[in-house]
């Protein structure tokens, strides 16, 4: 143990100084808009950058990572170590005076989540708005990629933390060249940051305003720098967001394909294909129900209804327009795209659209079996056979994955929460949609929440964005057994 | 192998349906004698209804002919048992649109169909006016249904033998690998026998401590399907305390399998407990619901203590075993008590008892699953292997067990979705929506507490009545019934 804590400190320090090195990214901004806070930057960026070398120096005879149990407790430290150094920013600031409502902040920052505990945006200084985006853009592709992009440098047998972050049916393993892989993904992050950042000054967003957008669209984020979200601006940013977001919720292998050209082998993946479907459907129902049911005309019924499923199943969370005021069946469905998420190996929550396919496929088996007592096929999924094994983990991740919807719904009504906001979020944590329903919902803000309440909030959003079980293994006897 | 169109077995079918109306006629014979010698001008139009089921009943049997060939085959199972469900509730709906209660068909075949579903979700707004006779045809409905109508068809019809173990599974697919004993048709019989000696024993207790007959009558049926139809207004508030607390009783054991209340009575104590991990959960599961609502009951509303206790078993109970009766003034008390009451509803009783929901049985497993899984995550060489009620699970059980999960939350939303549409609220939807579908009845999210579904529009009425047949086929004979792909073979 004692090596492998070692090994942690190691790491943790190479990340905390790459945290320190964001946290000073923010003071152009602080400088540019003449805000007291450039200080406040420095000291925190300096004081992390130094911490984490500190550390990197001290344990920098780290060895591997032997053990792929630790790997599990290894992302989960590191997560929750970067969140609570994320919070210096905030409460140097006096942005949040106590450390729950710092931590909330940057956890779903981190997490992409995009839940928030700012009631005004408009008045926070706009290094600390600018602090607030770059959480969810660090966030977003996961530290754990930066690290597997920097790490080639360290040495350290990186593939174990890899799996443990990305536990879903991964079936593109990227092991031989995963570096370079991590390293290619890296680049295209910025490249598309870059492209929606361009897209967003045409539809003539401000520079502040469009490169923070163009974070929140890229990590599928959701924190936006209005206090009506983006309700105010321009109909063509309305349409280039809904895009945008439904872009970033596409496996990132699949974008690399797509940039380089090999449109087949994008529109030939049967889990883009299922995306594209449930999102077509959700679009057409949303757009039919909102003309029938409220007063928008066609177009306006369009655009809403897009942005509204997009920012919904991509799990942004960015608002357009006030859903909440909907047809509850629209809620709903809001609810249900939310918990769905988008696909796997992109910077969307949720269930995952592949396990969605693995789940239904199965169950239509299954269901062939017991009508005609027959002997199961195989299921396949981009022709290939995926293994009982596969299937069965799946099962196991939907059962959790409900079940810890419903204790959070659970928990938050005990906190006091009332039932429309627990429900939604829940909902909204656990996927890391960010707005839920009610008073969460819209343009609101989770201020209701009682202390509790947003710490349940806080270990959904956590949980929800590490796929739950690597997690949750840590609380199981069977873990800690020798 | 060519894919051609299921043969079914069109002369049996027809011969099946046939028996089954022809002895809901004959059951319909008892609500006329009642309305006959209550002095109620309604028993000729019973009678009539009566006559009508009988008649029909014999018509289908004499088309069937009498050369009828007794082989079935597992995919006719499922979609018989579907046909039955969804056109018994049809005659069972004649009295009350004859006798002029509910004139419309829509809303007949939907209180029909809540009383053979054993759900108990009524549109009739005031109980109390309608002719005794009908009161009890409702109960008896649920009576007749609660046990089901294919367990009846197996009885009397003896030459089915396979068939016959076909259509077992067909109603109760899942895991129910119980049997008392090898021969179908004896040991339904006997779940019949033990089934009338708890109504009996359950009706002669009420009318002993002072119910009226009618209302001892109604209940009793009521109680042991796991129905909860009243036949008062102001349903289980209107009795006395003692009444409610034996139905308490009566609701706990018509929610525990049959076929342990019949190892329980002839003694096998030893093969009803060791074995049975469901009892100790069942138990369980009870004792902690019912602990956090008398908490919930004795500290935030100050009821006194007995009342508490008596209260949070009561709804803890119906609601667990997917009766559905209710207190007035408890029920709807608060969102604390709605919260714990929503959850329940989806847990359900034992696996081959008359109540609803997914089971017990089937949230042991789930649950031993998962941790199973967590397991291996750590040491990714074990074997899974896991037991529930002494029997190796093995990933085709968790297909399954999970198949029918997901499809009852799928159909749970599907409802839900289709009661928003209508205008209804979320929340209110989805009370609704779970209560419907785990035949539980009333809807408990309502603001309004007279828990009537007559206000519904017609196509959610129809949702309604879907979404009763599926909670009680289990999800897979109604997909078997609607899906072309699986009539295929």
């Amino acid at each position: 143990m004692k090596s492998h804590l070692g090994t942690l400190l190691n790491i943790l320090g190479l990340i905390l100084s790459i945290e320190g090195f964001f946290m000073l990214t923010c003071i152009p901004f602080a400088l540019y808009y003449q805000e007291s806070t450039t200080i406040q930057f420095l000291y925190c960026g300096i004081f992390t950058f130094i911490l984490g070398a500190l550390l990197r120096f001290l344990f920098r005879k780290g060895t591997e990572l032997k053990n792929k149990k630790y790997s599990f407790l290894f992302v989960v430290l590191i997560w929750v170590a970067i969140s609570i150094f994320g919070t210096l920013p905030y409460l140097i600031t006096n942005t949040f005076t106590n450390f729950t409502d710092a931590f909330f902040e940057t956890v779903s920052g981190f997490a992409t989540t995009g839940a928030t505990l700012m009631s005004d945006v408009e008045a926070a200084p706009k290094s600390v708005l600018f602090w607030r985006s770059l959480t969810q853009w660090i966030g977003g592709m996961g530290i754990i990629m930066l690290v597997i992009a920097i790490v080639p440098y360290l040495g350290i047998n990186s593939f174990s933390l890899y799996s443990a972050e990305m536990s879903g049916p991964a079936k593109d393993k990227l092991h031989p060249k995963m570096l370079k892989t991590a390293q290619i993904l890296w680049y295209l992050y910025i490249l598309i940051t870059a492209i929606y950042t361009i897209a967003l000054l045409l539809c003539g967003l401000g520079f502040f305003d469009a490169i923070n957008h163009a974070f929140s669209c890229i990590a599928t984020g959701g924190f936006s720098t209005k206090n009506s979200s983006v309700a105010d601006f321009s109909i063509s940013a309305h349409y280039v967001i809904s895009f945008a977001v439904l872009f970033s919720s596409i496996n990132f292998t699949l974008i690399y394909f797509f940039l380089k050209g090999n449109f087949k082998k994008v529109f030939k993946n049967e889990e883009f294909r299922f995306f594209g479907k449930i999102v077509l459907f959700s679009i057409a129902f949303t757009v039919i129900i909102l003309k029938l049911t409220s007063d928008y005309g066609w177009e306006e019924s369009f655009r809403h209804g897009l942005f509204q499923v997009a920012s919904s199943i991509s799990t942004t969370g960015l608002v357009a327009t006030d859903y909440t005021s909907w047809n509850p069946a629209l809620t709903l469905l809001v609810l249900l795209l939310m918990l769905c998420g988008g696909m796997a190996g992109s910077t969307a929550g949720g269930f995952k659209i592949v396990r969605i396919m693995i789940l239904s496929k199965n169950v239509n088996q299954t269901l062939k079996e017991i009508i005609h007592s027959r002997a199961i096929s195989q299921i396949k999924i981009n022709n290939r056979i995926l293994s009982e094994d596969i299937t069965q983990n799946v099962i196991a991740f939907a059962l959790v994955f409900f079940s810890t919807f419903v204790i959070g719904v659970v928990l938050l009504i005990i906190f006091n929460v009332p039932p429309i906001e627990a429900l939604g979020g829940s909902a909204a944590c656990l996927s890391g949609g960010g707005v839920g329903l009610g008073e969460i919902g819209g343009f609101g803000n989770y201020l209701s929440f009682s202390i509790p309440a947003k710490w349940v909030a806080i270990v959904l959003m956590l949980s929800g964005r590490l796929e739950l079980m690597t997690v949750f293994i840590l609380f199981s006897r069977v873990f800690w057994k020798k | 192998m060519s894919k051609h169109r299921l043969q079914i077995n069109i002369p049996l079918i027809s011969r099946i349906i046939g028996i089954i109306f022809f002895s809901v006629g004959i059951f319909m014979l008892i609500p006329v004698f009642i309305s006959f010698f209550n002095y109620e001008e309604e028993w000729i139009w019973l009678a009539v209804s009566s006559g009508i089921c009988i008649v029909s009943g014999f018509l289908l049997r004499t088309f069937a002919g009498e050369k009828v060939k007794y082989t079935l085959h597992r995919r006719e199972g499922f979609i018989i048992v579907g046909i039955i469900w969804i056109l018994t509730p049809v005659v069972g709906a004649l009295p009350f649109m004859l006798c002029n209660v509910l004139p419309n068909f829509t809303d007949a075949y939907f209180e029909s169909l809540s009383g053979f579903t054993s759900t108990g979700a009524t549109v009739i707004n005031n109980v109390e006016a309608i002719p005794k006779g009908l009161l009890v045809w409702r109960s008896l409905s649920q009576w007749i249904g609660g046990l089901g109508l294919t367990l009846f068809s197996i009885i009397l019809i003896r030459k089915l033998r396979e068939g016959a173990n076909y259509l077992y599974v067909a109603e109760f697919s899942g895991m129910l690998k119980e049997k008392i004993h090898p021969r179908m048709a004896k040991s339904t019989s006997r779940l019949w026998l033990v089934y009338a000696l708890l109504t009996l024993s359950l009706f002669i207790l009420l009318l002993v401590i002072g119910n009226e007959p009618v209302n001892s009558l109604c209940l009793a049926l009521s109680t042991v399907a796991t129905g909860g139809f009243s036949p008062v207004n102001d349903n289980m508030s209107h009795f006395s305390e003692t009444t409610q607390i034996i139905v308490t009783v009566y609701m706990f054991l018509s929610a525990m399998s049959l076929v342990l209340i019949y190892q329980i009575f002839t003694g096998k104590f030893k093969k009803a407990f060791r074995k049975n991990e469901q009892l100790k959960w069942y138990i369980g599961i009870i004792l902690t619901f019912s602990t956090i609502l008398f908490a919930i009951l004795f500290i935030n509303y100050h009821n006194p203590i007995g009342v508490s206790i008596k209260n949070a078993l009561f709804i803890t109970i119906s609601t667990i075993s997917t009766t559905g009766y209710y207190l007035n003034d408890v029920h709807f008390s608060g969102l604390s008590v709605f919260l714990i009451i929503f959850i329940l509803m989806f847990i359900g009783g034992f696996s081959g008892s008359t109540s609803g929901g997914i089971k017990i049985v089937r949230i042991i497993t789930l649950l031993k699953f998962i941790r199973a899984q967590f397991r291996r995550m750590v040491h990714p060489q074990a074997i899974l292997q896991f037991k529930v009620n002494g029997e190796g699970i093995r990933p085709r059980n968790i297909n399954i067990i999970f198949g029918f999960c997901f499809l009852y939350i799928l159909f749970f939303l599907g409802g839900t979705m289709v009661l928003c549409l209508c205008g209804q609220g979320l929340i209110d939807s989805m009370s609704m929506s779970a209560s419907i579908i785990g035949n539980i009845g009333p809807a408990i999210g309502n603001i309004c507490s007279d828990c009537s579904y007559i206000e519904l529009p017609l196509i959610a009425k129809w949702t309604m009545c879907v979404l009763m047949i599926v909670g009680r086929v289990e999800v897979f004979s109604f997909i078997a019934l609607f899906l072309p792909k699986f009539w295929r073979s």
